[in-house]
């Protein structure tokens, strides 16, 4: 029960974000949320540029999503199989291990933040 | 460190090396521990070594008189100092509250049962599941929503299995929900910080 619902309130976010994201660019409109990371600090944080991406993304423009956040594009894959193997976590208990093992864990964070250094120094 | 034995088809744990000694464990034992791939002969084991064979239970103080009863070591359960020196009794394993011995088939106490099941065994049997580490969640909010508490998120997933890799089921257990309350501390602070982000863009124009 508490799953179900856990369930439709994510199938709901997501279509909703995915009809937003595709209709509108954030990179034009005003009303997306600004990174405060960025606001704040004046440096890129790992995130920065995933909305415009996103919104290159859905429309297929591969290109222009990896100049946005190529961090999350090469994740994408990666989170797509992380999502099945916790629906499936029952059935495929190893699948599920491997993903979410210890060295696993470790090559996402220090991806991630070394994403996030190299970004700024070099500007991308 | 604690570890799971398997011996004659009866397996119990999880008890310490010290345990094992008071055991009666047979040479041809099987145990697991956290590390270990998969179940080993207790003999293969370098740290058990003395396990096999130990004296079993070395009483030197059986005859003195009663007057010093504190000097004697005390043993936690007297009820297993063997009055035969049997060397196949599986019915020396103590009792365990928390984690009842798990019984392969149906064995009676002190008698060789043929092996119906093959060793080695999955150890998913006599372990609980890791707790979820969050890790999909602790990426997405890392990239979407709050940076800093998501990265938070993603340390605590290696906490969990941390813990889980050294036994500490409930330890794993209090990271993954720790881990939990970061993912859902980053989007309720993108959520709350967005409109303040967007009141300060406005003033700056």
């Amino acid at each position: 029960m508490r799953r179900a619902l856990i369930i439709v309130v994510i199938v709901v976010a997501a279509v909703l974000a995915v009809t937003i994201y595709f209709n509108f660019d954030p990179s034009e409109s005003r009303f997306f949320p600004k990174c405060f990371f960025f606001q704040f600090t004046g440096y890129k944080c790992p995130g920065c540029g995933s909305q415009r991406a996103i919104h290159a993304m859905l429309h297929g423009d591969i290109a222009t999503a990896w100049h946005f956040n190529a961090a999350m594009l090469l994740l994408l894959p990666l989170l797509v199989t992380l999502l099945i193997a916790e629906v499936k976590r029952k059935s495929w208990p190893r699948f599920y291990g491997f993903l979410n093992s210890m060295s696993m864990i470790w090559l996402v964070l220090v991806l991630l933040v070394l994403w996030g250094v190299l970004r700024n120094v070099f500007g991308v | 460190m604690q570890y799971w034995i398997n011996q004659n088809g009866v397996q119990a744990g999880p008890v310490t090396r010290d345990e094992l000694e008071r055991m009666n464990v047979s040479a041809d034992a099987y145990v697991w521990r956290s590390g270990l791939e998969d179940w080993v002969k207790i003999t293969s084991l370098p740290e058990l070594e003395g396990v096999i064979g130990a004296p079993v239970a070395p009483q030197p103080a059986v005859a003195q008189p009663i007057e010093e009863p504190v000097s004697e070591p005390v043993a936690e359960n007297p009820v297993e100092q063997p009055s035969e020196p049997a060397p196949e009794q599986p019915a020396a394993i103590p009792p365990i509250p928390e984690q009842p011995a798990v019984v392969v088939g149906t064995p009676v106490a002190g008698y060789y049962q043929p092996q119906p099941q093959q060793y080695p065994q999955p150890r998913q049997e006599e372990r609980p599941e890791c707790p979820p580490t969050n890790l999909v969640w602790a990426i997405i909010v890392t990239l979407l929503c709050c940076t800093v508490m998501g990265i938070v998120a993603i340390i605590y997933a290696i906490k969990v299995r941390n813990r889980y890799n050294y036994g500490d089921y409930k330890g794993a257990l209090r990271a993954s929900e720790t881990g939990a309350w970061w993912c859902i501390g980053s989007i309720i602070a993108s959520i709350v910080l967005s409109p303040i982000s967007f009141i300060v863009q406005m003033l700056m124009m």
